[in-house]
């Protein structure tokens, strides 16, 4: 009881400074409850309220590849009592029946002919939700199938989507910018370049606050009477920017151009602008589900950001930050403030030490727990150290999928509504962008679960892109042409063993 | 010349950079200073000339947001204050290059423009409850609620301040009715100000730099005027705003003569400020950067003798050794030969050298050892290395590409660049392992290029201390071959590297790209060669009196409709 008190002091603080704090905030219920705000959604003015079933997206990355222990004896497909889930992926097994592994898709096709793609770490991480070569757009992208998702499907949500991390520790970039290896997301922009990467928050507190932002209930403020003028200065903003952009040529004039968008957007939070819609009812979370947040960044100490000061120390906890990441993503969904949220487990090419994580047995040589340098480069490509780092990505994701399994929705579960991916960008030790490590979970009647899907392997390999494809097509009925890019201008096919 | 053995290689299929620097064909050799009008008479201030002295094109700086750094130091150097909350929310690429490159400010992500309004906010809760802070915006009082003097003239010199150009009539008529708005509605002088500054500090005047054509749309030079040049000259070496001297010479129109601007730069040089041209500039340049990263990844059990606070000390040396050459003039042409080191106790015994200081850093000339130029601080083979091994590959691509100005293309189909194989430690050595990669012609094309200096430097271990054999006694055999020399030490080879012209003419390149932040392009080439021929690998400081002075860094154009 204290500490959430003290927490909800500390929000408090926040929210006095936040430009968002003083409008709009709900009459919250004080003691049980912490309650979300009415928020009217900039999507409200481009979309209805969706019908039918709920249905979210959440697909989660991991750098480095897989240990290759990932497919120890996933070699031929079965289903039911036909396949058994390797070591590895063991996290999954109370979840088998809700499970489909697929193997032998490639994401190379996107990029080149053959699956040896270069420098493999950055590339093979952008194109991992775009099936789009960065290189080759000037280093920038296609868009990634959650934003794609995000604008066609235009979920009347509060949030668009989230994207988020755990990367903490940026390893070499592969000469290429951040967003090779930060983002996997990418939205349309309307700025100088066609598309805009989304760079994953590492920091809970950071994701708490964008969740629960104005949670203060209102109450005079005697520390702070005074009218605040935001919309006073919005509108200063907003003339400045006219009046700049008509001096400037036409690729400057974009920029400001994107500037006072933004600027409007704050605008329709902030209630400037009246949207014409109907607040989203409120959600209540009883406190004991709250996600406990550290008071400070401090203690966890893996929020910097690459620019600032990383630890790598003892004080930091990975197991921990994850475990906090996966309770904001379960209160998201069950606020329902957002349907899309793109997962990175750690960054692309993180060189992070997971000491926290136990070795296991898996009878190779002890390995190195440096994920990219001891682990993923160790000379016995069957190390332990590698395939326990790999085997912790799966933990938390069936602990995520185990959470949402729990919760009650509809006919079914949240994780019936929520339609899941694990993989990499890679292979494994050999950095192919073939033969990705790849499971689907949750999601669903679209699905044939509890299989385990072998295809056709290198190089006659179906390609990712016929994975998400179906996935749009079939499990979000949108009618998308198609998805991503083949160097061959190969058309989209559907992954029909995957349907059920 | 002495490359033209690269050039053969460039060819084969290594080297993807652009032509390079010391290439003069063609072109008229053009002394850009001379780009000033005619020279000294006694007649006082020199008109500046109504047309450029080249007729190259000299391009346009697009516009873009401040860096994060630039932001923070605007703030602070506009306020008179340190300590203001950081400005985390802005971000920045950390790809290869300097972050102050205009084409990757140009985004505005979703987050970024909230992130100025909340920040700023915050920034004007500090000014205003902070008596002397809020003393330095503005000392007036107006005598009557009615009395806007005080808020109009507060525009007036706060908002030259923070647009770095003079408030404009409509802008002042604006910004005052909003500083009524407050009055009217009960507010006091400072509630008024206090929203006024937050308007100004949020504003894309800002947050951008602005550069204006007089025809945006068309593609014939003009001169900047006066308070752009300003700004770029103290973004160049500040990283931040101008102060008043420089928009005192903005304002009378002095700052565009030659001998004024040779002035500012040596005034702006000296100031506490200056030595974020270092900061900014030179240690992103060499890639001093990569250290702090790397001092958190040490194998303390391979590297018993590592610690943070060696870390720091090899730090230190590096930003010491490199103000030698940005602050007292060591010429360029010496980088790499000469025999200075910056010691602290704990480095001497590193290094082996008898410590005879009693506390502090040590300045150390000509200590004979195997030590000599910024090849051989610590500080650089640390940030060269991996974390429990050196990476000779690495090294040699840090002295091409930074110290060299030659960009590497890697071929398709090899593996990362940066070394997969295992430790030197192991049989067969990393030269064996180099040797057989240099003996497939797909791989020959860069290791050529990048082994030899990598193998002379083995000599140091991954923390930069000296070594005769691998850890588990396996000798180490540094002789080599560079550029048709044969050498087997560092100081064999430091001078070979110190007289191509790839090395000597670096920082012209560099320094032209950082100055106009962008990556060469258009006629930029050309005026690399033109500053190269003058400059000649001598002083940092004089190379940087000739890019302030070339037409590029003075005038700039518009841009032709698409």
């Amino acid at each position: 009881m204290k500490r959430i008190t003290k927490t909800l002091a500390h929000r408090r603080l926040r929210a006095r400074r936040a430009l968002l704090s003083r409008r709009d905030v709900l009459r919250a219920a004080t003691g049980a409850c912490l309650a979300l705000p009415f928020l009217p959604s900039l999507h409200s003015a481009r979309a209805a309220a969706s019908s039918g079933p709920i249905k979210r997206f959440l697909p989660i990355y991991f750098p480095n590849g897989a240990s290759e222990h990932w497919w120890t004896g996933l070699e031929t497909s079965g289903s039911g009592d036909g396949w058994t889930l390797s070591n590895v992926l063991a996290p999954l097994q109370a979840l088998k029946s809700k499970t489909i592994h697929i193997r032998n898709l490639g994401n190379y096709r996107a990029m080149q002919d053959n699956r040896q793609v270069e420098p493999s770490h950055a590339r093979c991480s952008a194109a991992y939700l775009t099936c789009v070569d960065a290189d080759a757009r000037d280093q920038r992208n296609g868009i990634s199938i959650d934003q794609l998702l995000v604008e066609r499907a235009a979920f009347a949500t509060p949030i668009d989507s989230l994207q988020l991390g755990l990367g903490t520790f940026p390893g070499f970039f592969d000469g290429r910018p951040w967003h090779y290896n930060q983002a996997v997301s990418w939205k349309a922009s309307t700025g100088t370049h066609e598309t805009e990467p989304l760079r994953r928050v590492v920091s809970p507190r950071e994701v708490f606050e964008a969740l629960v932002p104005w949670a203060t209930p209102r109450e005079p403020d005697p520390e702070d009477p005074a009218p605040n003028y935001d919309e006073s200065i919005l509108d200063e903003f907003l003339a400045e920017s006219a009046a700049l952009k008509a001096k400037l040529s036409r690729s400057d004039a974009q920029v400001v151009d994107q500037f006072e968008t933004r600027i409007r957007e704050l605008e329709i939070l902030t209630g400037t602008v009246d949207t014409g819609m109907d607040p989203i009812p409120r959600c209540e979370v009883p406190q004991e589900e709250m996600p406990d947040i550290p008071d400070s960044d401090q203690e966890l100490q893996g929020v910097a950001s690459h620019n600032g000061a990383d630890v790598n120390g003892t004080e930091y906890d990975r197991g921990r930050h994850a475990e906090l990441m996966n309770q904001l993503i379960v209160l998201a969904f069950q606020c329902d403030l957002t349907r899309v949220v793109s997962y990175m487990l750690d960054d692309a090419r993180s060189p992070f030490r997971y000491d926290h994580v136990t070795v296991e047995d898996f009878g190779g040589t002890p390995g190195d727990l440096n994920f990219h340098d001891g682990a993923q480069h160790n000379g016995d490509r069957l190390n332990n150290a590698y395939g326990s780092i790999t085997q912790w990505m799966v933990q938390q994701t069936a602990s995520l999928a185990g959470m949402l399994e729990a919760i009650p929705e509809g006919d079914g579960t949240m994780l019936d509504n929520t339609l899941m991916l694990l993989g990499s960008g890679m292979h494994s030790d050999d950095h192919d962008a073939a033969e990705l490590p790849m499971v689907l979970i949750g999601g669903g009647p679209t699905f044939a679960h509890d299989q385990n899907v072998v295809l056709a392997p290198y190089p006659e390999d179906r390609q990712l892109r016929d994975l998400y494809f179906t996935i749009l097509q079939r499990h979000f009925e949108l009618d998308v042409e198609g998805f991503g890019e083949d160097r061959d201008g190969a058309p989209n096919a559907l992954l029909e063993e995957i349907l059920a | 010349m002495r490359w033209s053995t690269v050039g053969a290689l460039f060819l084969s299929g290594c080297y993807s950079g652009i032509a390079a620097t010391g290439d003069t064909e063609g072109d008229e050799v053009h002394d850009p200073s001379q780009a000033m009008g005619s020279e000294g008479t006694d007649e006082g201030p020199q008109r500046p000339e109504e047309e450029p002295s080249t007729e190259d094109d000299v391009g346009r700086i697009a516009l873009h947001r401040l860096t994060r750094a630039q932001y923070e130091h605007t703030l602070a150097d506009l306020l008179h204050l340190e300590d203001l909350p950081a400005a985390t929310f802005i971000r920045g690429g950390t790809g290869v290059g300097f972050p102050n490159e205009a084409k990757l400010l140009r985004d505005i992500p979703e987050d970024l423009a909230r992130g100025y309004i909340e920040h700023a906010r915050e920034v004007v809760g500090v000014v205003f409850a902070n008596p002397d802070a809020r003393a330095r915006v503005s000392s007036c009082t107006p005598e009557t609620d009615d009395d806007t003097a005080c808020a109009e003239a507060f525009v007036a010199s706060f908002g030259l301040r923070a647009w770095r150009r003079p408030v404009e009539p409509q802008e002042t008529e604006r910004l005052i009715a909003h500083y009524r708005e407050v009055r009217d509605a009960g507010g006091s002088h400072d509630d008024a100000l206090a929203v006024l500054t937050r308007m100004f500090l949020g504003s894309p005047h800002f947050v951008f730099h602005v550069e204006l054509d007089e025809a945006p749309d068309e593609t014939a030079p003009h001169r900047l005027d006066a308070y752009a040049l300003a700004s770029r000259l103290s973004y160049t070496i500040w990283n931040s705003m101008p102060d008043d001297d420089l928009f005192a010479q903005a304002k009378d129109g002095t700052l565009f003569e030659r001998e004024r601007l040779h002035a500012e730069v040596d005034r702006m040089l000296a100031d506490p400020k200056g030595t974020r041209f270092r900061e900014a500039f030179v240690e992103t340049w060499v890639r001093v950067p990569l250290l702090d990263a790397q001092a958190l990844l040490i194998d303390t059990e391979v590297y018993p003798a590592w610690s943070a606070e060696l870390g720091d000390d090899m730090r230190a040396e590096l930003v010491a050794y490199l103000d030698d050459f940005v602050h007292d003039d060591l010429p360029w042409s010496t980088f790499l030969t000469a025999d200075v080191n910056f010691v602290t106790e704990r480095l001497a015994e590193h290094y082996g050298m008898p410590w005879t200081g009693d506390a502090g850093t040590v300045r150390v000339e000509g200590y004979e050892d195997q030590r000599v130029g910024y090849l051989g601080l610590a500080g650089f083979l640390t940030y060269s290395s991996r974390s429990a091994r050196t990476a000779p590959t690495f090294r040699g691509k840090l002295i091409l590409e930074a110290l060299s100005c030659t960009a590497l293309m890697i071929p398709p189909n090899v593996p990362e660049l940066e070394m997969d194989d295992e430790s030197g430690t192991e049989f067969p050595s990393i030269r064996e392992q180099l040797e057989a990669h240099r003996a497939a012609p797909e791989c020959a094309a860069c290791h050529n290029l990048l082994d030899p200096p990598g193998l002379v430097l083995e000599n140091f271990d991954a923390i930069g201390a000296w070594r005769e054999t691998y850890e588990d006694g396996y000798p180490i055999d540094p002789r080599t071959t560079f550029q048709e020399t044969d050498v087997a030490s560092l100081i064999e080879l430091a001078p070979e590297i110190a007289k191509t012209k790839q090395f000597l003419n670096c920082p012209v390149e560099k320094m032209l790209t950082f100055a106009l932040r962008r990556t060469p392009e258009g006629d930029d080439r050309a005026f690399i060669r033109e500053i190269s021929e003058t400059w000649n690998g001598g002083s940092l400081r004089d190379l940087l009196k000739a890019v302030v002075l070339h037409d590029a860094f003075q005038w700039r154009r518009g841009e032709a409709p698409e």
